[in-house]
């Protein structure tokens, strides 16, 4: 009978807090789009308008180099908006809910959580695009296809390891908003998103290919636009970062928590 | 500049020389510079185009390459700008998008014999410039040129006698050799790989080994500043330490003791009142024990024991009265908790004396008790009232209990789920409606959505807010959003033990009414209730219990009326 009470208790829980998660997010997506017309639908917009102008401006530059450019830096943008947006949001998730976390009883963690859940949701209306994108370019319809929401899925533990982090550094360190902004556009432009990595020097290579994000990027490319299961070091080197990065961010999070509850 | 801005520094200046290793190694790829053939043949009197190319693996941005040629064989006429014609150097610099350019540059040959063309000295942005072009040329006719070369070799030679090291040599000197090189060769023909060497040899700073180097040497350089800087600084700080730790070792060692007496003081009594552990009995015992060594003590000492003594013996006797009286297990129980905050103590007027204080780690931060081993206990249906100057910790203790913050030291303990706590700040989204913000808040609060769905129109008409749900919150007066906040923590029956902190005093007289006889509701209803207010009114009419903190530390629980006079009576004191 315990076991049973207990059972229900946790159920009731979980169910409460998908509930909270969910009620955060609305909240964060009624606020990003309040004063636009067109609302969620930039979320569709904006990437391909996006790829429309980086595809003017780059593929006469690659042109050799990649074929189908405007898929190449869409597939690269996609994940790029992902993890700007997911971590920018859970930087500032513990000071924007200041008196609602004094109220909560539920973990912490859940507003990070519903803020990288809310980034899940922008990446799924960009999704929307990318799907239009591929059948107006003719990609064919591969098994390797299904790899997709795997990558997906490793991209945002390693994100929620990277907002965890941010989250706690940046209740005692404000500024670090600013330093990350350039960390940011440092990561970007080594990322590889609108450049084919074989135009950088040779030393370059092994660097870039270090580059979580730039891994992220390479898996959704190769199981979407070459049609093939990723290489194998691709995968191991996906798995360890977004093990690594999650588990310091918890670690983190977990040992600060008080702290951070005294800070703010 | 306080220490956080410090930090801040410290932290950019680290970014920025790491960004400033990094583009060294990152940006190092090729550029090559090449003739268009490898080698000519001309006649005397005439004259002729070289094309000289820069191509590099991308863009190439700004560069800088010179050309030397044999300017005794050979005039420039046109092609490039920037030309030194004494030497016979060709500048040819510029910035360009394109992965190769090209200058068509053209000569006129002016004396027989052999003549050379070759890339000396550049630089194409970040480029490793891999080849260093060169072309000998062969002008058939009579050599001219071949006197005034030995002629000016000979007078060189004599001003480079006493110091002759090619690795020195100026642009002279590697005409010198060159020309004396040609003059042992007397078929006239040039021996390349001979010359290659001594090209390898003379121009040091400029060639593609030299570029390698200036690379390696940038990011040297800037470790080497790094090394130096902290090494200087370090020197500083500890010389800094060394020469004050005498004088600030003394003045801690007795703040230490001081303070380490008085929380002997303290934790001594904790551990009586543990000891007694709510048994009036043993009090008289106790009493006898504390007499034993007044023969030992000042007469401040004493008189602010004993002081001490009554309180608890006040406090234990009316905890043990309730506890007689309603004889279950309390609620919520506070035992023994501390709880400490680190304050950066000193502003450092500097940012030596900020690393000094970053190393010396016991000046970093003064330590703060907002609260001191505070012990009470709440039973079932109790309204606990919990006053105190300002910044006494009431709010850090309701903080505590509700579970937000965890103590230093001590336990709390209570069920938390049935914790309610209501502060002012509500934690509304002033951008949404007052509609969403019932959803978001009642689902952080813990209701479910069907509670929330079941019970909003019950929230509305409490908060008498009907015609305003579907405007945004940051229109609302704070007023109605403390009507709102009150509301929804207030909904249906889910909070068992209710925390209001300074809630009771805001709202119009007629909702300050309503909300009190809400409350009086839950408490009928079986709620037990911690509220922290100001209003000692409030506090008197409807508490059951009153706990006083000042400065962190219990003074007095008892009868709300009795605390409240002794709180009156130490603010007129």
């Amino acid at each position: 009978m315990e076991k049973l009470k207990k059972l229900i208790i946790k159920k009731n829980d979980i169910k409460q807090y998908t509930f909270v998660i969910k009620e955060l997010t609305a909240r964060e997506i009624k606020r990003k789009y309040a004063r636009s017309s067109l609302g969620i639908i930039w979320s569709v917009l904006n990437p391909l308008l996006m790829m429309i102008v980086m595809s003017l401006i780059f593929s006469t530059m690659f042109r050799r180099n990649i074929e189908n450019f405007p898929i190449y830096y869409l597939t690269g943008e996609l994940f790029w908006g992902l993890f700007n947006g997911a971590t920018n949001a859970s930087m500032t998730a513990l000071v924007d809910n200041k008196m609602l976390l004094i109220k909560a009883k539920l973990p912490k963690h859940t507003f990070i959580l519903s803020r990288i859940y809310t980034s899940l949701i922008n990446f799924g209306y960009t999704c929307i695009a990318y799907v239009m994108m591929l059948i107006v370019f003719k990609i064919k319809p591969t098994w390797a296809m299904l790899l997709f929401p795997v990558d997906v899925i490793f991209a945002l533990i390693f994100f929620m390891g990277i907002g965890y982090l941010l989250a706690v550094l940046y209740v005692f360190f404000a500024d670090i908003k600013y330093l990350y902004s350039v960390v940011l556009r440092l990561l970007m432009y080594l990322s590889a998103i609108f450049y084919p990595i074989t135009s950088l020097p040779e030393a370059m290579h092994d660097f870039i290919a270090c580059n979580p994000l730039y891994i992220i990027i390479a898996f959704a490319r190769q199981c979407v636009m070459e049609g093939r299961v990723p290489d194998g070091d691709i995968w191991i080197k996906l798995i360890c970062w977004s093990l690594i990065s999650f588990g310091v961010g918890m670690t983190v999070f977990k040992t600060k928590e008080n702290k951070v509850m005294q800070k703010i | 500049m306080t220490r956080k801005k410090y930090t801040t520094l410290l932290t950019i200046i680290c970014m920025v020389i790491t960004l400033l290793v990094d583009p060294a190694r990152v940006l190092a790829a090729g550029a090559e510079l090449t003739f268009g053939s490898e080698e000519y043949e001309q006649s005397n009197g005439s004259e002729f185009h070289i094309g000289a190319y820069i191509t590099a693996d991308e863009a190439i941005g700004d560069y800088h390459v010179e050309i030397k040629y044999d300017n005794l064989r050979m005039e420039f006429v046109d092609g490039a700008e920037n030309v030194d014609q004494e030497n016979g150097i060709i500048i040819l610099e510029g910035s360009e998008r394109k992965s190769q350019i090209k200058y068509w540059l053209k000569f006129r040959a002016i004396s027989g014999g052999d003549a050379s063309i070759e890339f000396v000295n550049a630089t194409v942005s970040d480029y490793e410039i891999t080849t260093y072009g060169n072309a000998p040329i062969t002008i058939s006719g009579e050599d001219t040129a071949a006197e005034i070369e030995a002629e000016q070799a000979i007078q060189q030679e004599e001003e480079n006698a006493q110091e002759f090291d090619p690795l020195e040599e100026s642009e002279n000197g590697t005409q010198v050799q060159q020309n004396t090189q040609e003059m042992q060769n007397e078929s006239g023909q040039q021996d390349i790989p001979v010359q290659d060497d001594v090209e390898d040899g003379v121009i040091h700073d400029g060639s593609s080994k030299g570029e390698k180097n200036s690379i390696i040497f940038n990011v040297f350089f800037v470790a080497m500043m790094a090394v130096i800087l902290v090494s200087i600084v370090t020197v500083s700080v500890v010389w800094n330490v060394v020469k004050s730790s005498q004088k600030r070792g003394q003045a801690k060692k007795k703040q230490d003791n001081r303070d380490n007496t008085k929380k002997d003081n303290k934790y001594k009594d904790n551990k009586h009142k543990d000891n007694k552990n709510k048994e009036i009995k043993k009090l008289d015992e106790i009493k006898k024990t504390k007499d034993l060594p007044v023969e030992d003590l000042g007469v401040d000492e004493l008189n602010s024991m004993m002081e001490n003594l009554k309180t608890e013996v006040q406090n234990m006797m009316y905890e043990s009265e309730i506890q007689e009286k309603r004889g279950a297990e309390p609620v919520i129980q506070v035992c023994d908790v501390t709880m400490e905050f680190h304050l950066s103590s000193v502003n450092p007027s500097g940012l030596k004396e900020y690393l000094i204080q970053l190393i010396k780690r016991e000046v970093k931060y003064k330590r703060l008790f907002a609260l001191y081993h505070v012990s009470f206990n709440v039973y079932k249906g109790e309204i606990v009232g919990i006053i105190g100057t300002n910044g006494s910790g009431k709010s850090t203790l309701l903080k505590i209990v509700s579970g937000a913050l965890k103590p230093t030291s001590g336990k709390v303990k209570v069920d938390r789920r049935k914790i309610q706590l209501l502060t002012l700040g509500t934690g509304f989204d002033m951008e949404l409606t007052a509609r969403e913000n019932v959803f978001l808040n009642g689902s952080i609060i813990g209701y479910s959505r069907e509670f929330l769905e079941s019970h909003y129109d019950e929230i509305v008409e409490f908060a008498e807010l009907q015609d305003f749900m579907d405007e945004k919150v940051k229109n609302f007066s704070s007023g109605m959003v403390s009507r709102l906040g009150f509301a929804i923590a207030t909904a249906g029956d889910a909070a068992e033990i209710l925390i209001l902190d300074e809630v009771l005093s805001v709202g119009d007289e007629f909702f300050r009414k309503k909300s009190l006889k809400r409350v009086k509701e839950m408490i009928h209803g079986g709620s037990t209730v911690l509220m922290v207010s100001h209003g000692m009114d409030t506090i008197v009419d409807n508490c059951t219990k009153c706990v006083w903190i000042e400065k962190g530390e219990l003074r007095m629980i008892g009868e709300p009326k009795t605390v409240c006079a002794e709180y009156r009576k130490m603010d007129a004191g």
